[in-house]
């Protein structure tokens, strides 16, 4: 990514500090991305938290030490999940852990196959298969999604909190909340864009 | 006003859509806090490693040597960017000098109604300005990359810039944070010498001609016309005319630093995080903060405080915030311990 998006521009001020050395910009950091990644790695290593937290710990380690490295080509989340997934390949050679193939969800054959019959109508039999898919599909975005978008997609369209509801428990006022909520929707949307080429309304049968 | 705002939200084109298929991904699944935190003091300490120098004095001098570069290259580049200056103001109209000129703004402020009518919190304070202080009164200065600057009563500051003030008699308290890898030192010059820091809490006296600096965080050097003299955590400097310089200790949350409490700039509590607020409450007592345990410390980073703290002093605020949480805290002589 050339562009210098706003998000960019906020990634580069925070790795700046963080590199030098800046005790609350690395609280920050640990704050915004650590759930990001554990969850982003959770569903790389079938769920073993264990695993999670030994390939977690390796890849925030080798990030504050190259911190001082980010130029903003990529997202910072995007550099994380790249070093995330060599060291997921790492962790799984070390302990003779046979790996399928070091694929991303996204590589995943069952998601792309999800992908090329998305919208359409094949007249599959396995709903509940392809339930699954697209839950994957919204899984990957919403961790591409800064944490708080991400929350507040899940309480309002998960747990079916009411606005009112969600502004108490982010301890915001009635108006942000509907503000926040229409960011993220529109973050959701652009995200899923990106990652998987198709509008997310395609996914709806 | 809820149910319109529902209505508001659900009335979007494509929410039943989106909707649907964000349902599908089901509640995302949890981090038991105890993984956070080993995950959490393990970065912690490989960050601290990274950009930390265990020898502080090395950073120090690299600090000092980054300003000194930057300083010679004040002198060396003047010639070339002159040149091109003088061409440039032919073409372009000058800058609003007022936008330039602003140095400073007044947070808080302690005295009669007549100081405060002067001095009202968000006034614009420039470079130029010469701030007086009465029996009573005192002011609280909110500087750029959020340092402040405390004025205690009876005092006398002009203000040259934005990072350098002139303090003919009186006593003023900087806080300029722990960022100390930064473009420069804020500098207090006063008649027996110049006093810089180097990311510090510190407060400068001048008393006639006697000059005293008492850091509480950090370091600061002490330029007068013949030596150069240093200052750490926990000192106080007494400097005067033939009678050289005096050190002696000075506790971080010595009575000395009292008059500074009610000029405390107002912590904002807007998406600040309980640790956020502990760390403040910390630094403003000059006590260092302690978890018994890493659950305790994330715990802390995942609970937003909400709320005003406007008008308590830091103590009375730490007090407010934790009744409402299920936070246990005990202050020691020089530690805000943090239970639970």
């Amino acid at each position: 990514m050339n562009e210098t998006t706003p998000q960019v521009v906020k990634d580069r001020t925070l790795a700046a500090k963080v590199a030098a050395g800046d005790r609350d910009a690395f609280d920050l950091f640990f704050k915004e991305y650590f759930p990001r990644l554990f969850r982003f790695t959770l569903t790389r290593v079938d769920n073993n938290v264990e695993l999670a937290e030994e390939i977690v710990q390796r890849t925030m380690c080798i990030v504050v030490r190259k911190m001082g490295t980010y130029r903003g080509e990529a997202l910072l989340f995007t550099w994380l999940c790249q070093i995330c997934r060599n060291e997921t390949s790492s962790v799984f050679r070390q302990r003779k852990i046979e790996m399928q193939e070091d694929l991303p969800i996204e590589d995943h054959p069952a998601v792309q196959a999800a992908l090329e019959s998305a919208g359409a109508d094949d007249g599959r039999p396995d709903a509940a298969l392809r339930r699954e898919e697209i839950a994957n599909f919204v899984r990957v975005t919403l961790q591409h999604l800064p944490s708080n978008y991400a929350e507040a997609l899940e309480l309002k369209y998960v747990q079916g909190y009411s606005v009112r509801e969600i502004a108490s428990k982010l301890h915001i006022g009635e108006k942000a909340a509907e503000s926040i909520l229409s960011r993220s929707r529109a973050a959701f949307k652009e995200r899923f864009k990106a990652i998987w080429d198709i509008e997310p309304n395609f996914l709806v049968d | 006003m809820s149910e319109e705002s529902d209505k508001r939200v659900d009335a979007v084109d494509d929410d039943a859509a989106l909707a649907s298929i964000i349902k599908l991904a089901g509640e995302r699944p949890d981090i038991p806090l105890a993984v956070e935190s080993r995950v959490y003091h393990r970065v912690e300490e490989e960050w601290r490693n990274a950009t930390v120098s265990q020898n502080s004095d090395e950073v120090y001098r690299k600090v000092r040597s980054s300003w000194r570069r930057g300083n010679l290259m004040r002198w060396i580049l003047p010639a070339g960017v002159a040149a091109t200056a003088v061409i440039a103001t032919v073409f372009m109209s000058q800058p609003d000098p007022v936008a330039v000129r602003v140095a400073a703004t007044v947070s808080t402020v302690v005295g009669a109604e007549q100081f405060g009518a002067k001095y009202a919190s968000g006034a614009e304070i420039h470079a130029g300005d010469m701030i007086s202080t009465g029996e009573g009164e005192g002011l609280s200065l909110l500087l750029a990359r959020n340092e402040s600057l405390r004025i205690d009563e009876n005092t006398e500051l002009r203000v040259d810039a934005a990072d350098q003030y002139t303090l003919l008699r009186g006593r003023v308290y900087a806080d300029t944070g722990q960022f100390i890898y930064r473009n420069g030192g804020l500098k207090i010059d006063t008649p027996l010498g110049l006093v810089t820091d180097v990311g510090t809490q510190f407060s400068v006296t001048a008393r006639g001609e006697s000059l005293d600096v008492a850091v509480r965080e950090g370091r600061v050097d002490v330029q007068t016309a013949t030596d150069v003299h240093a200052a750490r955590v926990g000192e106080r400097l007494l400097l005067a005319p033939g009678e050289g310089a005096t050190v002696t200790d000075l506790d971080t949350h010595d009575d000395y630093w009292d008059w500074i409490v009610d000029l405390t700039p107002a912590f904002d509590l807007t998406n600040r995080s309980l640790l956020d607020f502990l760390k403040w409450a910390a630094r403003e007592t000059g006590r260092e903060l302690i978890f018994i345990s890493d659950e305790s410390r994330m715990s802390a980073m995942r609970t937003d405080v909400h709320g005003s703290v406007s008008g308590l002093t830091p103590e009375e605020a730490l007090q407010a915030i934790l009744a409402t949480t299920t936070v246990r805290y005990r202050i020691e002589r020089d530690k805000i311990v943090i239970e639970s």
